[in-house]
């Protein structure tokens, strides 16, 4: 294993935007999947509430 | 065509030791119920597993990995190769849980591959995005109609087509079957999208695959083993996402069923 650098040097235009994609991107997809999952989950124990009454 | 909305969960599969019990053991998980008691405790290890991988292979990848002829922009491979893989894979996936749902009729296989579309989809246009980062500065050039990268690009597009149609249609029934007949349709891309440098003999701009079983064939392992946990982080993560959209798709099919129910009383 090499010792820490974090100089891209002249090709940092090109790693740190393939990094900040990354991160935005899996980012995206987890507040997608918790926001749906928090929603469809209020919404379903809402259903069978007003089943069981 | 078995019916995607009914509220009742079918029976599940008896679990003795008969000649098919491996069969049976499988196909218990297309129960929704059982699908949802395996998969809740499942979740958290993937998830934990996912943020160790990828918080290691990315640092270690990014900060601490040897240089390379190519200069620092080789270290996009660190997440335009999982990404890439990731796409592909998904895609063939979908294509089974597609079979499985259109051959037995097992609603929860239709629901896996609706929640790994968007995944999928993120996964393709992560590569496209990283690898057109990674060629301009390799290739002088950000895209060429290569058949790797063209093929890649026609999946996205059926990655979207795929989304657009189970949302286009209101019976869940008749997208589940119209969906999965599109995605059987786009696997020749993604074949195509994994086997075209080998397919047109190296004639392509794209290099031949950075990972192999063959050890001999792999890049260096001082650039490997960061590259490994970045795979491995990527796919547990996909794990995670898609079991989790799935719940959420078992939910919502659950709920859709209980407000006709109520509409009907």
């Amino acid at each position: 294993m090499g010792g820490f650098s974090a100089d891209m040097g002249a090709h940092a235009i090109y790693v740190w935007p393939s990094y900040a994609a990354f991160l935005v991107i899996f980012i995206g997809l987890v507040i997608w999947v918790r926001a749906a999952g928090a929603k469809e989950k209020a919404r379903l124990a809402k259903l069978e509430g007003k089943r069981g009454e | 065509m078995r019916c995607l909305t009914s509220v009742t969960p079918r029976p599940l599969p008896e679990r003795g030791l008969s000649a098919n019990s491996f069969a049976m053991s499988i196909w218990r998980y297309a129960n929704p119920a059982e699908f949802m008691r395996i998969s809740a405790p499942v979740l958290p290890w993937l998830t934990g597993l996912a943020a160790v991988c990828l918080t290691v292979g990315v640092i270690w990848g990014l900060f601490y990995a040897p240089n390379h002829e190519q200069g620092p922009s080789y270290r996009i491979i660190y997440i335009h190769v999982p990404a890439a893989m990731l796409a592909i894979n998904i895609y063939f996936m979908m294509a089974v849980a597609s079979i499985i749902g259109l051959v037995r009729g097992h609603h929860v296989s239709y629901l896996a591959a609706k929640s790994a579309a968007p995944i999928g989809a993120a996964m393709t246009a992560l590569a496209l995005i990283t690898g057109a980062l990674w060629g301009a500065p390799t290739w002088g050039t950000w895209w060429v109609w290569d058949p790797k990268l063209t093929s890649v690009l026609i999946m996205f597009f059926f990655y979207v087509g795929y989304i657009g149609l189970w949302n286009a249609v209101d019976d869940p029934d008749k997208a589940a079957e119209l969906t999965a007949w599109l995605c059987l349709v786009g696997v020749i891309f993604a074949i195509m999208s994994r086997y075209a440098v080998e397919i047109f003999d190296g004639r392509t701009l794209h290099q031949p695959a950075s990972v192999s079983l063959d050890e001999e064939e792999n890049i260096g392992n001082a650039i490997y083993f960061p590259l490994l946990f970045t795979i491995f982080g990527f796919f547990f993560a996909f794990l995670a996402l898609m079991l989790a959209q799935t719940r959420t798709e078992i939910r919502r099919r659950r709920a859709r069923a209980l407000a006709m129910q109520a509409a009907r009383v």
